[in-house]
């Protein structure tokens, strides 16, 4: 495979960059694919927290651009998991910080280092998204099924397809099927319809993930939760593997509660 | 993983008494430039005769860019430019602060009577959030308009899709101007100085709707 470099990208903040990002990059390495997981939100830095790292940094993604230090040793190398590293972003200083041309010849230099890197995009559609973006050549795009979610992620579309970046993928987090059902959250149909970008994963809205987020130990570390799973099968499907979409109905359907609920049909 | 797509090349067309130089969306930022240069140094002939129109489609400009496109390319080759066309809303408002003709290049129609097909814009494509298209005639759009795009037109706009963002008809003053959405799901609807707001419960929701006004009033009316 040739080296791969996507960058995940919302437009609206608190949608799960972050947490996708972590848990992607897990279960790309676990995949057995050297894997780089980048923070591109330079001076609002999260993805060290949520991979559990942020103890372990030493040097930024801001010391290696300007060449205050080699590449490999800022990358922090993960010891739960083989082949993950983190490049994390500078909390002192601000987007201005890193140029296009040095965002570029960082990606080149992470091309001939990593299988697969991730970079995770800060919020917003200015210099800070540019730069994680533009050493990208494919991009996974975060939304919610809310509507305003749904919108900036068109904007981010829009000006994805004119970086070129080719595949756009969709990731519908937060989804809660029994709202859907109720008619009470946006439909993953509805969702499609407006943004027209290929499908790659949705993720239910579980409790698991918050938990998680706090310890700093990805779900796809071994949980077994739905959501873990979810995120499992879109890392499978980056890797070229076809995986049917999760019933994410299922587990209402399971145990007592579950039996009770189905003889009643609620 | 995919092999690398072919690049699309910028697109040189024939327009009433100008050329248009067609810069599309699929191409990226850092590669403008030289393939705007490629294109002007293949037609330097026809160019050097004639004024432009660069149509940058629905691509983000910033102030970076467009500077590169003017210091690169237009003062360069000594080319000289009709108007600017382009979809993104930020990048239009750029251009207008620097006093650059912005849009369809209205004096050249009303001064060239052959030019009258440039009038309706035929648009073969889905404007995203944050796209915005302004034109002095009739506009058609064969796609969407999704929620946060815009549509300014001084005649008819038609959006044979499903229509979420914001249209404007008749944005000059002519009342006679109508919309027409295949399926209405937006949330404003403006013709003339007269506007009219809807929301998911109203009974044009979904809909095929046809808008005029009918003296002060701007009205709607279901089509079959």
């Amino acid at each position: 495979m040739d080296p791969r470099i996507i960058v995940v990208t919302s437009g609206k903040g608190g949608v799960g960059k972050t947490t996708t990002t972590a848990n992607l990059a897990v279960a790309l390495a676990k995949a057995g694919y050297k894997t780089a997981a980048v923070d591109g939100d330079i001076g609002l830095r999260n993805l060290d927290v949520v991979l559990g790292l942020e103890n372990r940094i030493v040097f930024n993604l801001v010391d290696v651009v300007e060449g205050a230090c080699k590449l490999q040793k800022a990358m922090v190398r993960d010891k739960r998991v083989e082949n993950l590293f983190l490049l994390p972003a500078a909390q002192t200083r601000t987007k201005d910080a890193v140029s296009a041309d040095q965002m570029l010849k960082l990606c080149d230099e992470l091309r001939e280092n990593f299988d697969i890197t991730l970079i995770d995009s800060p919020a917003g559609i200015e210099q800070g998204f540019r730069n994680a973006a533009i050493g990208a050549d494919e991009a996974i795009v975060v939304t919610t099924p809310e509507v305003s979610a749904v919108r900036d992620a068109d904007r981010i579309i829009g000006m994805l397809e004119s970086m070129s970046k080719s595949p756009i993928r969709l990731v519908l987090n937060r989804l809660r099927p029994a709202m859907v059902k109720s008619g009470d959250m946006i439909d993953v149909k509805d969702v499609l319809d407006i943004l027209a970008i290929e499908l790659i994963g949705v993720i239910p809205d579980d409790t698991s993930v918050v938990i998680s987020t706090n310890k700093g130990e990805p779900l796809t570390l071994g949980d077994e939760s739905l959501a873990a799973k979810a995120f499992s099968n879109v890392a499978r499907r980056i890797l070229g593997e076809e995986v049917p979409l999760l019933d994410l109905d299922a587990p209402d359907q399971k145990g007592f509660f579950g039996f009770l609920r189905k003889a009643l049909g609620l | 993983m995919e092999k690398e797509k072919e690049k699309p090349a910028v697109i040189l067309k024939g327009g009433a008494g100008h050329l248009r130089l067609v810069i599309p969306e699929g191409l990226p930022e850092l590669e403008v430039c030289p393939a705007l240069e490629k294109a002007v140094l293949e037609a330097h002939h026809l160019l050097e005769a004639s004024r432009v129109v660069l149509d940058l489609q629905g691509r983000p400009l910033t102030e970076d860019f467009i500077g590169r496109i003017l210091k690169d390319v237009i003062w360069n080759y000594g080319l000289s430019v009709l108007s600017w066309v382009s979809f993104d809303s930020g990048g239009q408002g750029l251009l207008r602060k620097a006093g650059m003709a912005v849009g369809e290049p209205a004096a050249l129609v009303t001064e060239n009577r052959l030019a009258r097909s440039v009038q309706t814009l035929l648009l073969d494509r889905s404007l995203r959030s944050g796209q915005k298209v302004e034109h002095p005639g009739d506009v058609f759009i064969i796609g969407q308009v999704n929620d946060g795009a815009e549509v300014v037109s001084a005649g008819n706009i038609v959006v044979w899709g499903r229509l979420q963002g914001l249209v404007h008809a008749g944005a000059e003053g002519n009342v006679s101007s109508r919309v027409i959405a295949k399926s209405f799901e937006a949330t404003q609807v403006r013709i003339g100085r007269l506007f009219s707001t809807f929301d998911s419960a109203s009974p044009w929701y979904g809909k095929s709707v046809l808008f005029a006004v009918e003296g002060d009033a701007l009205i709607a009316k279901e089509l079959p």
